[in-house]
């Protein structure tokens, strides 16, 4: 019990100095841009008060909640199309032969290039980004669902085989979850990449969202504004992260005494 | 190794052997799905099942690649400067910070909130802002790009130097290594299956910013090739430049892979963490 | 022999690389395992028990020959064979708890039946109580009694083991093996055990097969008539288990002395 309550407490120290260091940051950011002074590097106060300012006003509903909205359509998209895809080129050798160059070109394209494609394809609208986001968000995904699923231990199928599981039930009681811990973090991964390309395709033809406000906010000499959007993004992406780490330690739970700290605290 | 030989002796059970025949086959079958996707692409702009206006022949678009060489060369060579410009400093950046703070217990904690929060900052927000304060041209697409690039960087040489198996260490200790020496000769190499994911991560990364800055901000390089042949109308160009941009990612990813082999023969055993 | 459960004959398994090499691993080999009988196969590393306990469990088809379980000849793994593997930690899947790992195997009977068999199955290892833990919290040893209850759960006609005690101490060994023993005097089930341990498949065995370097053929029978009950102290100190231990040490050898310079790779 009592080396329960030490580890909780050099977490909580861990925890508070994680914050302690961004407060460093946020404090050396006010001073260097009260010291610098100029309009287009405002101060972190001014930057904070106009991401308030976002969040509070109609701009929530206009442009942050679509985002938000065009992110998570995006990244579920690309989970159950990749990790499908990914469970079957994982367990089928011939699937992976026959895939593997083409896969590696298409996840080694610099997705925004795609932007200009798909703005023909389905116009200035939220569609476009959506597509957008799973051209990009799917790779990691598929590829580390593949890998997983390839990896498991014969012994494992072996035994599952034993047990008579075939077919859908052997994929769905075997191999995913052998393969979660590996399918997680692609999930996770694909989960920043769905954000990073939500911005990128806003600012290129979103017609709405939170990339098109920051790249609008920029072009009407907004500044304030524009670093206020950054915050709420950046914020964005840290309480999608988070909520993510919840997520799969809810269903990771099995694995935390096979593995030695991977994850985290 | 041995589940690979299982199978393919479940498979090709009652077969007589075929040697040579299976081997020149094998040799072509990665590209079976290339080709496949070649025709399903033709029939799909040739059936107009997409809007065809939208969507030329794979003919049409090497046609397209052949009549831009030159200009497409050139895009390329523009993507490429700012590319290795971003990715050399945030290499040298993200493994010397990285090292340092994943040595220290207080610096790699005080920074895991910042890393939490920085990791998914999508860094193309700031294009916007670094217009605003560097303009545009190669410092500011530079500059962006190293800035996206060394956060994998910095955190897998983070992470990599922290999870450094104590019992290295300590045989590096008795062996009477410190300080720099201890850090060069052990901890880095001990890390670097960790760093070298890191910077194919950043690799990938590095281009995807490039050719935004390029898309965004009209910089030249293929993103401005692509947005150009887009307003035109150009549709097998504009084609032609994302083919062109897929291959450039591959052959950078690639080429890093095959460098990779060759420095580290030791990664695999780290592969996986 | 009349009506044997298991029926091994001629059996052939030849495993092909993927460069078309084709490496034949066992060879001939006929084996009988009759009802309640337990029979061991020791071999030298690397010439191929555990490719014959695959071929003969038919979680792989073998190249040439046949098994027959029960008079029918073996397709796919049928119900009424159980296996255990060596390596536990491979085998008990991680993400269930012990109780749910073991009620995998009794997936055949209607739920309100299972919970009873699971509970029975984990109170035989001597595991009761350990029904909501996950495989990582239990020792070595106990996590190869939960694969051993998994097993035993189905009520199998045929107990398979490959290597089943070698990833634990010794001491732990010992344990599990009469906790083998007394599962199997007290049942009806017939064994075949691969092992390479010569002492524990005589202490263990009615019946001792030798197979022989790759490609593998049985190089003889022993028989082992040590009196039953046998017990770790009493049995292994008589001078009789000694002689059997020596004899089917001496064939092995052999079986070794032929191999050397083939490669191990199983």
């Amino acid at each position: 019990m009592a080396g329960a309550n030490k580890k909780s407490h050099s977490a909580l120290l861990r925890i508070s100095l994680g914050w302690l260091g961004l407060v460093v940051l946020a404090v050396a950011w006010q001073l260097a841009a009260a010291a610098i002074g100029k309009t287009i590097f405002p101060t972190f106060t001014t930057s904070i008060v106009a991401a308030v300012h976002l969040v509070t006003g109609h701009i929530l509903v206009l442009d942050i909640v679509p985002s938000i909205e065009r992110t998570i359509l995006g990244f579920v998209i690309s989970a159950i199309v990749g990790i499908s895809a990914g469970l079957i080129i994982g367990y089928n050798e011939t699937a992976r032969t026959w895939t593997g160059t083409l896969f590696d070109f298409l996840r080694s394209l610099p997705t925004p290039l795609l932007v200009p494609i798909a703005v023909v394809i389905f116009g200035i609208n939220g569609h476009m980004v959506i597509a957008t986001i799973v051209t990009a968000a799917i790779w990691p995904i598929l590829i580390n669902t593949a890998n997983g699923t390839s990896s498991i231990e014969p012994t494992m199928l072996d035994t599952a085989k034993t047990y008579g599981l075939r077919g859908k039930s052997l994929f769905l009681r075997v191999i995913l979850p052998a393969a979660s811990p590996q399918i997680f973090a692609g999930l996770r991964i694909a989960l920043s990449v769905s954000l990073v390309v939500m911005v990128v395709a806003e600012m290129l033809g979103g017609g709405s969202g939170i990339g098109y406000y920051i790249s609008n906010a920029q072009q009407s000499f907004n500044i304030s504004g524009s670093y206020g959007g950054v915050i709420i993004l950046a914020s964005l992406g840290w309480i999608f992260d988070s909520l993510f780490l919840v997520f799969e330690r809810r269903m990771l739970a099995w694995q935390r005494g096979t593995v030695g700290g991977m994850i985290d605290a | 190794m041995i589940r690979e030989i299982t199978e393919s002796n479940q498979m090709e059970q009652g077969k007589t052997l075929q040697r040579g025949r299976r081997r020149s086959y094998g040799r072509l079958r990665p590209l079976g799905g290339v080709v496949i996707a070649l025709l399903l692409w033709e029939f799909l702009s040739v059936s107009h099942a997409v809007n065809s206006a939208a969507l030329p022949t794979p003919i049409a678009t090497f046609a397209a690649i052949l009549s831009n060489a030159g200009k497409l060369a050139t895009a390329t060579l523009g993507t490429l400067e700012a590319w290795a410009l971003g990715i050399a400093v945030a290499t040298i950046a993200g493994v010397t910070i990285g090292t340092l703070v994943g040595r220290s217990q207080i610096a790699d904690a005080a920074t895991e909130t910042l890393v939490r929060m920085m990791r998914p900052l999508p860094s193309l927000a700031l294009i916007p802002i670094a217009i605003l304060i560097a303009g545009l041209g190669l410092k500011m697409t530079a500059g962006l790009v190293s800035f996206a690039a060394f956060w994998p960087i910095f955190i897998n040489a983070r992470a990599g130097v922290h999870q450094v198996d104590n019992r290295y260490l300590e045989s590096a200790h008795a062996l009477g290594l410190r300080g720099l020496e201890l850090i060069r000769r052990v901890v880095i190499p001990a890390a670097a299956p960790m760093i070298a994911s890191g910077i194919q991560v950043a690799i990938s990364l590095a281009l995807v910013v490039t050719v935004s800055v390029e898309l965004v901000g009209g910089t030249g390089g293929l993103g401005q090739f692509v947005l150009l042949a887009q307003q035109g109308n150009a549709t097998a160009t504009m084609f032609a430049g994302v083919i062109v941009g897929g291959l450039l990612g591959w052959a950078l990813n690639a080429l890093y892979l095959k460098m990779i082999d060759r420095m580290l023969p030791w990664k695999s055993q780290g592969e996986r963490s | 022999m009349l009506n044997p459960v298991l029926d091994i004959k001629n059996l052939e398994v030849s495993i092909r690389s993927r460069d078309g090499f084709v490496n034949e691993v066992t060879k001939n080999v006929t084996l009988e395992l009759a009802e309640h009988e337990f029979v061991s196969v020791v071999g030298p590393s690397g010439c191929g028990k555990t490719t014959l306990l695959r071929a003969a469990s038919g979680l792989r088809m073998p190249s040439g020959g046949k098994v027959s379980f029960e008079g029918k000849p073996i397709t796919d793994v049928p119900q009424g064979i159980s296996i255990v593997f060596q390596e536990y930690n491979k085998s008990l899947f991680p993400w269930l708890t012990i109780g749910k790992n073991v009620a995998m195997g009794a997936r055949a009977y209607p739920n309100a039946d299972k919970e009873r068999r699971v509970g029975d199955a984990l109170e035989q290892v001597g595991l009761k109580g350990f029904a909501t833990r996950y495989p990582w919290e239990l020792s070595g040893g106990m996590q190869q009694r939960a694969a051993l209850a998994r097993a035993m759960v189905s009520n199998p006609r045929v107990l398979m083991m490959d290597e089943p005690f070698a990833s634990v101490d010794a001491l732990t060994r010992n344990h599990l093996e009469d906790v083998v023993q007394s599962l199997w005097t007290d049942s009806s089930f017939s064994v075949l055990m691969v092992t390479h341990d010569v002492g524990e498949a005589v202490y263990l065995s009615d019946r001792v097969f030798v197979l022989s370097a790759r490609p593998s053929t049985i190089l003889a029978e022993i028989k082992i008539d040590l009196p039953r009950p046998r017990s770790q102290m009493e049995t292994r100190k008589m001078l009789r288990f000694v002689d059997l231990q020596a004899e089917v040490l001496e064939r092995v050898e052999e079986a070794g002395r032929n191999s050397v310079g083939l490669e191990a790779d199983e």
